[in-house]
């Protein structure tokens, strides 16, 4: 037996609202559903509340060496694949160079001297929730 | 077309189901603490857990004068018992039945000998004032480390002057305990606890996988152990002497006393991990088989009290060889052979 739906070929004006409605509510859900771990691992430089750099450490191929510009303290990043450390740097606490590699989704490197803030995001799931000790 | 239309349209919404992690960090019982919920914001639950730590702090701490300990601490040898709140009573009772299971291993009234090495009350560690006790000293102390709190309803009392009560080995996890049911009570399906690196988990994560729960290289704090699977209402409490030590003279001195010696207990661990459905032992034993040492770690757990051999241990030895019992061996991925790290499956 045919469906009656069949015989109705032309959408309406209903269909169109549907259609809308649910393109809508998926948008939405995907805007405020995105895991933070979506996207290549990036390393994202802050000096002084500006963005100055941002690296895809996956597509780093070999070991680089790059001067932050504008650091009050002269600073300066390594980048490795997959991972960013602090390589030198000539503020006074030297914490930032103490931190050592950062790898992972979440990870921040900060020097306060230098009001300077290196952090990653993306680089699928990360391995672990919580750490225990 | 047509017919596909409507489909396509709902996979669409299905592909970003997963609410993003919510999470509440704060300081209590002299460290940091986080709740983060798994299954949508409920900001209500957050605040009630982290004022539900807040009021076991006030109960429990050794710093606060009217906590329920410190009365307790003052009024030792007085034969005046104390009145207590329910949740302290408690408390003590299951602190009392983790000291005689273990042989005192883990000792709820250690407090004289902590406060000597200068790892007791004083709050925060950068004030902390440690120095080597003589055997002598020791030898005067360590009377007062035998006898257990008397626990009759919520009246309790310490039998002999000098005694103190010090719950630092099994706060945590009895606040996990309680900030579990607050969760619960507030709908919560999934979420992570961390109370100072006493890690538990409610429920699982929204794709139906488990919590996956880190264990720090007591060598390297960036670096890890292993990863284990935590399941649902189990907690992971890992007890090591790099976590509070001093150095004087060259010799290394931590903050896990051994009851029976008074001094740091010196059992070839760098860590134990226990992994618990029961908070409360989770904490307790994990320092009382730090005391013990991996043979009688797992003797116990072979053959030992009913809450050993229900748990499930991690052992890191000096030797640089890590134990794992077996029922963690589903799931675990082992991350400390580049650090030297060897890893061993114990069966029963």
């Amino acid at each position: 037996m045919r469906s009656s739906a069949a015989d109705h070929a032309r959408p309406t004006l209903w269909d169109g609202a549907v259609v809308l409605l649910l393109l809508l509510a998926a948008g939405a859900v995907l805007l405020f559903a995105l895991p933070r771990e979506s996207g290549p691992l990036t390393a994202v430089v802050v000096l002084d509340g500006r963005e100055v750099a941002r690296y895809a450490l996956d597509d780093v191929e070999a070991p680089t060496v790059i001067e932050v510009p504008g650091a009050p303290y002269p600073i300066s990043l390594e980048l490795q694949p997959g991972r960013i450390r602090v390589a030198h740097s000539d503020c006074p606490s030297q914490d930032c160079v103490r931190t050592g590699w950062a790898s992972r989704a979440g990870a921040q490197i900060v020097c306060l001297p230098n009001r300077l803030v290196v952090s990653l995001s993306g680089g699928g799931a990360p391995a672990y929730d919580a750490v225990s000790g | 077309m047509k017919r596909a239309l409507p489909f396509l349209l709902l996979l669409s919404l299905l592909s970003g189901c997963a609410p993003e992690p919510v999470s509440q960090s704060f300081f209590a019982m002299d460290t940091v603490m986080s709740v983060t919920l798994y299954d949508g914001g409920d900001t209500d639950a957050l605040v009630a857990a982290q004022q539900e730590v807040n009021r076991l702090d006030q109960l429990w701490s050794r710093t606060r004068p009217e906590s329920d300990v410190s009365r307790l601490n003052a009024a030792a040898g007085s034969g005046t018992p104390v009145e207590v709140d329910p949740d302290t009573a408690a408390l003590l009772e299951q602190a009392d039945r983790a000291a005689r299971e273990s042989g005192m291993a883990f000792d709820p009234v250690m407090a004289p000998v902590m406060d000597a090495w200068g790892f007791g009350a004083t709050g925060s560690e950068s004030t902390a004032v440690h120095r080597v006790p003589s055997q002598a000293e020791l030898d005067a102390l360590l009377p007062l480390t035998r006898d257990l709190p008397r626990v009759e309803g919520t009246a309790v009392s310490l039998p002999l002057a000098g005694q103190a009560v010090d719950l630092g080995g099994i706060a945590k996890g009895a606040a996990a305990g309680h900030v579990l049911e607050v969760l619960t009570g507030h709908g919560v399906g999934s979420a992570i606890i961390d109370l100072g690196g006493n890690i538990t988990a409610l429920g699982e994560k929204p794709d139906g996988s488990p919590f996956r729960v880190m264990v720090k290289d007591p060598r390297d704090s960036e670096g890890g152990i292993c990863v284990l699977s935590l399941a649902d209402g189990a907690t992971c409490s890992t007890s090591g002497g790099y976590e509070r030590y001093f150095e004087e003279d060259g010799q290394v001195y931590h903050h896990i006393i051994d009851p029976s010696t008074g001094y740091p207990a010196r059992s070839g661990l760098l860590s134990v991990t226990v992994v618990s459905q029961d908070p409360y032992w989770a904490d307790a034993w994990s320092t009382a088989l730090f005391v013990l040492g991996a043979e009688e770690a797992l003797d116990l757990w072979r053959e030992g009290p009913e809450t050993v051999q229900a748990m499930e241990l991690v052992l890191v030895e000096e030797s640089g060889r890590v134990l794992v019992t077996e029922g963690l061996e589903e799931d675990l991925e082992f991350l400390g052979e580049e650090a030297g790290y060897t890893c061993e499956i114990v069966r029963r």
